[in-house]
């Protein structure tokens, strides 16, 4: 039982073979006994008895003595100046305490702008004019929520109306201008463009095959259940500002706050609680954040701002958005030989996209995805529009799942084009296993992959072949069957420091670790969970790592007073960086249990061996000290000369990102009356890497799943002419529940990345990334006879039956 | 939005004239009309309490008459703004006679913005029609009142003397609810059902 005693160095070098090839299994790494639940257990999670019970403890359960509420005022204009505003009948109303205006904001020290993710610059409150719909006016602090409600309807504002742009083909046209207050007059924000586009022009002269297909990613919303809110807590007195906020990344947002406001950075605590679902929503910093910590500074008193739901989803940062144009080549063999894209990204009245400094576009050159090929060409235009900022990396690695979309819609294209069935097209067009780490035309290097073997997985469990026999039977008989496959290559696990930070800070993350004497430990992280359940994750990474039981593992995370500094949970991020920083730190206490081991048993530390929970002499195994001994003697009885104490922490700056994969095969039937188009069969082979709890990866999957059904058939934001939302409340913007989901039916393989510590790659988005796609070429397959070649998303059956008509299946 | 319709009043052009031009006339018979008053020439200010779905507020604003040709036709243009949004509109009213009655033809274009716009937008052309026929049939029963049993006519929950009050908030939605169902009759069956079901659950939601 030596196997861990190559993972004892902290920070050592990569294991051997993470060059090589790794080899892919179907079975779950189990090395524990049940009762210390490290990895591999389907441990039920620690928080789920409080989430059950509505125990759960949200921003908006906080309350504070004498705390005041907030509300805003939106503009019902999606372009407009602002000739005048009129707050005196608000403020005389009783109750009332302040109006807070872009005025005050920009007295109270420039206040009235704030940097974006992306370090563009965003209007908290706007003083000449609004550029975006529901964009915040001014704030109402009031001693009650109801009051502060009423009274924002009392405030005047004189607007004087402008033209709006809404389309980002338009607003390339330069005759509106959306922002200003920009030295340069156009709302063209930025040029990106990645890959070789020489060799690619060459590849596409030299091609037998070349397709063109124009698509859109519309713009979505993560659509929580928990809106935004913050509660805001200054003491004039301790001049401590406390903040308790929906935050997906605590310490960015502390960091930001002190830069903005000029507060001391030890003087700001942000405590994110429990958490109803982030996505990417809850990564930027909104206006109703800076106006909430501005009232409770100006009052002194605790303050309260939790958005509605119509707020949420029509101020919030937006995902997607992309207008994609994608070329691509083949030679006369059907092999795949390039890819040539244009984008439009809408990134409405300010880029406030959450993505990494260097990265305009996010991962979106990950667009060649699972398939081999010679070269590939991508440029990125970014366009100000007339509608609120984003965009949001929604349940995505930055931009990745526009990227999936693209490349599975022109592979299915392609095979449909060539006469080739979709499946053995793709298993010809696949970089093989051999080929890893394999250098994508586009500079990524994937760690590794095998995905012929989630390919056949799926097409196993689905009965792929006898799907097709039954789709030619029911084509005979006039009725719509398609089958559709999707086969994903994600990239997460943002990022090795020579390439990723978010306004500077490098996207590393963290873990400490604590054992306490009695052998129970406090593990705290960097990153938040919204739902992922880090508290059961961790605990069994440091119980795989240590041998303490993850029952005996408090994980904690969220508040900057005590975790360690990190960077966030977003962009499945949170397993390839702060889980491996848990590993290593959890390794950096066993190499110090190692010497106090060697002390108490007297024998050298090269006598001794790992066995799950305890380190027994060679040879000798009932000479030993578990873990817990060793911790009780960390403090009672320590070799004389070494520190006191057994605790770690670890940044843990990954060496090169993950690129977990899957392949999705999913089987719809169409009414062709009605256009409706009914998801019969969904099966998701998903490969990410060694499993720390299936029980939770299987969780992740069957609601990231739901998650990518959604823009496929029911979501969209959708703006009039005038910029003017009509997608308000969750009437007009359908999130599907389980009365619109199929059964989800999941499989897997796994192959472990070689660079990872624990050889995870995270999961959290792969089923939002790879699901859309399936279903479109599900639908698309079932119509391509009818001459069908592509359906925009979301295929709802408006859309479905006008492209039956246009090809004359109804009337 | 467009908005577009007709409508015949019992009474003679001359009459159905007076009433469109008579402000306090039309206050009393628009429903969640507080105030109408004439400003200048052919300018009118209100106050209009609108209630779309579950947006509710008050609008004031101004309307301004046009190319009048009495007794037959006009432009109007409507700038309003309250809490919950805004509505600019313009719309072509013609009248004609038509045997002993009065034939009205009305086509409008709006624009609408705010919470009234993106909350209730699944119900702001149901509501627009309702408003518009409920001030109709109101005008048709205050000026046909004198000639008729005021309670057999069609607009009887709406025929009420000038400065009584405007229809009930519960009367307002069953006529949106009624609306809706109409837009939905040459629908399947199940469809009206549906419709109906509406009409309850915004009965009950609205009183």
């Amino acid at each position: 039982m030596t196997h861990l005693d190559d993972r004892t160095e902290p920070h050592s070098p990569l294991p051997e073979g993470a060059s090589a090839q790794v080899a892919t299994t179907d079975e779950i790494r189990i090395r524990t006994p049940e009762k210390v639940c490290g990895m591999g257990h389907p441990m039920k999670r620690k928080e789920d008895p409080r989430f059950i019970q509505g125990k759960g403890r949200y921003v908006d359960d906080v309350k504070l003595p004498g705390m005041l509420y907030m509300d805003i005022v939106r503009s019902p204009y999606a372009h407009a100046k602002i000739k005048k505003i009129d707050a005196s009948a608000a403020l005389a109303m009783d109750g009332v305490l302040a109006v807070i205006t872009g005025e005050d904001l920009k007295a109270a020290g420039d206040l009235h702008w704030m940097p974006t993710l992306m370090s563009d610059t965003q209007m908290v409150l706007p003083i000449e004019k609004v550029a975006y719909y529901a964009q915040e006016i001014c704030a109402v602090v009031a001693t009650e929520r109801y009051i502060a409600a009423d009274a924002i309807e009392k405030v005047v504002v004189d607007y004087e109306p402008l033209e709006a742009v809404v389309d980002p083909h338009l607003a390339l046209e330069d005759k509106v201008i959306v922002r200003d207050d920009k030295e340069k007059k156009t709302n063209h924000i930025w040029h990106w463009e990645a890959g070789d586009k020489a060799a690619t022009d060459r590849v596409f002269a030299e091609a037998a095959h070349v397709i063109e297909q124009t698509m859109h990613i519309p713009r979505i919303h993560v659509s929580s259940i928990e809106t935004c809110g913050m509660v805001a807590n200054y003491s004039k007195v301790t001049e401590q500002m406390q903040i308790y906020m929906t935050s997906q990344a605590p310490h960015a947002h502390r960091t930001v706050f002190a830069l903005v406001s000029g507060l001391p950075e030890q003087k700001i605590q942000i405590i994110s609680p429990d958490i109803g679902g982030g996505f990417g929503g809850k990564v930027p910093v909104y206006p109703g954040y800076v106006c909430c910590a501005v009232a409770s500074l100006v009052t002194g008193k605790p303050v309260k701002w939790i958005e509605d739901r119509s707020e949420n989803l029509q101020a919030d940062s937006f995902a997607r958005d992309y207008h994609i144009t994608a070329e691509m080549a083949a030679d006369a063999n059907g092999k795949i030989t390039g890819l040539r894209v244009k984008t439009l990204a809408d990134c409405g009245a300010a880029d406030a996209a959450a993505n990494p400094s260097k990265f305009p576009a996010g991962l979106y050159s990950i667009c060649t995805g699972s398939y081999d090929m010679k070269a590939a060409h991508i440029a990125v235009d970014g366009v100000y529009t007339n509608k609120p900022p984003g965009g949001v990396a929604y349940r995505c690695s930055f931009r990745v799942t526009e990227a999936v979309h693209m490349i599975e819609r022109m592979t299915d294209i392609m095979a449909h084009d060539l006469g080739e069935d979709p499946a053995d097209f793709r298993l010809k067009n696949f970089i093989r296993p051999d080929q890893f780490p394999y250098k994508s035309p586009t500079g990524w290097e994937y760690d590794s992959g095998n995905y012929k073997a989630a390919l056949d997985e799926a097409m196993k469990l689905i009965d792929y072949r006898a799907l097709r026999e039954e789709q030619a039977a029911k084509r005979e008989r006039g009725e719509l069957m398609g089958i559709g496959i999707s086969s994903f290559t994600e990239v997460v696990g943002a990022g090795p420091s020579r390439d990723f930070d978010i306004l500077g800070i490098k996207m590393f993350d963290s873990a400490e670790i604590r054992i306490h004497p009695t052998g129970k430990a406090i593990a705290r992280f960097g990153t938040k969970s919204q739902g992922q359940g880090h508290e059961t994750t961790y605990a069994q990474i440091v119980a795989e790592e240590l041998g303490l039981p993850a029952a005996d593992v408090q994980v904690e995370e969220g508040d900057t007073d005590t975790a360690p500094y990190g960077l966030g949970t977003y962009a499945s991020r949170s397993t390839p960086t702060a889980g491996a920083a848990g590993a290593m730190a959890a390794r950096k206490i066993k190499a110090k249990a190692k010497k106090i081991a060697a002390h108490l048993l007297e024998v050298g530390e090269e006598d001794l061996e790992w066995n799950v929970d305890k380190f027994q002499v060679k040879g000798s195994p009932d000479q030993a000290k578990t873990i817990q001994e060793i911790a009780f003697a960390a403090y009672t009885n320590h070799p004389q000369g070494m520190e006191a104490g057994l605790e770690a922490t670890d940044y843990y700056d990954p060496p090169n990102l993950t690129f977990p994969f899957g392949s999705y095969i999913c089987v719809v039937d169409i009414d062709s009356g009605t256009g409706e188009v009914h998801v019969r069969r969904f099966v998701a082979v998903d490969d990410c890497g060694n499993i720390i709890n299936p029980l939770i990866v299987e969780g992740q999957i069957h609601g990231g799943l739901t998650q990518g059904l959604a823009p496929a058939l029911f979501e969209e934001i959708v703006y009039d002419e005038n910029g003017q939302n009509l997608t308000g409340t969750l009437a007009d913007y359908l999130v599907p529940t389980a009365v619109e989901s199929p059964k989800w039916e999941t499989g897997r393989t796994i192959t472990p990345s070689p660079h990872h510590p624990l050889g995870a790659k995270g999961v959290g988005e792969s089923p939002t990334v790879g699901a859309p796609p399936a279903i479109v070429n599900a639908v698309v397959d079932a119509m391509w006879h009818l001459g069908v070649r592509h359906v925009e998303i979301p295929m709802t059956p408006q859309r479905i039956w006008a492209q039956l008509r246009e090809h004359g299946v109804t009337d | 939005m467009k908005v577009s319709g007709e409508y015949t009043f019992d009474v003679a052009p001359e009459d159905v004239w007076k009433g469109l031009m008579d402000p306090d006339v039309l206050a009393a018979t628009m429903p969640g009309c507080e105030k109408l008053e004439l400003v200048g020439e052919n300018q009118y200010e209100g106050e209009l309490n609108i209630k779309v779905g579950p947006v509710q507020g008050k609008f004031t604003g101004r309307i301004e008459l046009e190319n009048i040709n009495p007794p037959s036709s006009y432009d109007m243009k409507v700038d309003g703004q309250g809490a919950q949004g805004f509505v600019k509109a313009t719309a072509h009213v013609a009248i004609a006679p038509n045997e002993g009655k009065t034939h009205m033809t009305y086509e409008g274009d709006a624009q609408i913005g705010g919470r009234i716009a993106s909350v209730g937008q699944r119900l702001l052309d149901s509501s627009a029609k309702a408003i518009i026929k409920q001030s109709l049939a109101g005008l048709n029963g205050v000026l046909s009142a004198p000639a008729e049993d005021a309670t057999a006519s069609e607009g009887a929950a709406a025929a009420l003397a000038p400065g009584s009050a405007a229809p009930s908030q519960t009367e307002f939605a069953a006529k949106v609810a009624k609306e809706v169902a109409k837009d939905l009759v040459p629908k399947p069956v199940w469809i009206t059902i549906l419709a109906l079901l509406v009409l309850l659950a915004l009965y009950f939601l609205l009183r």
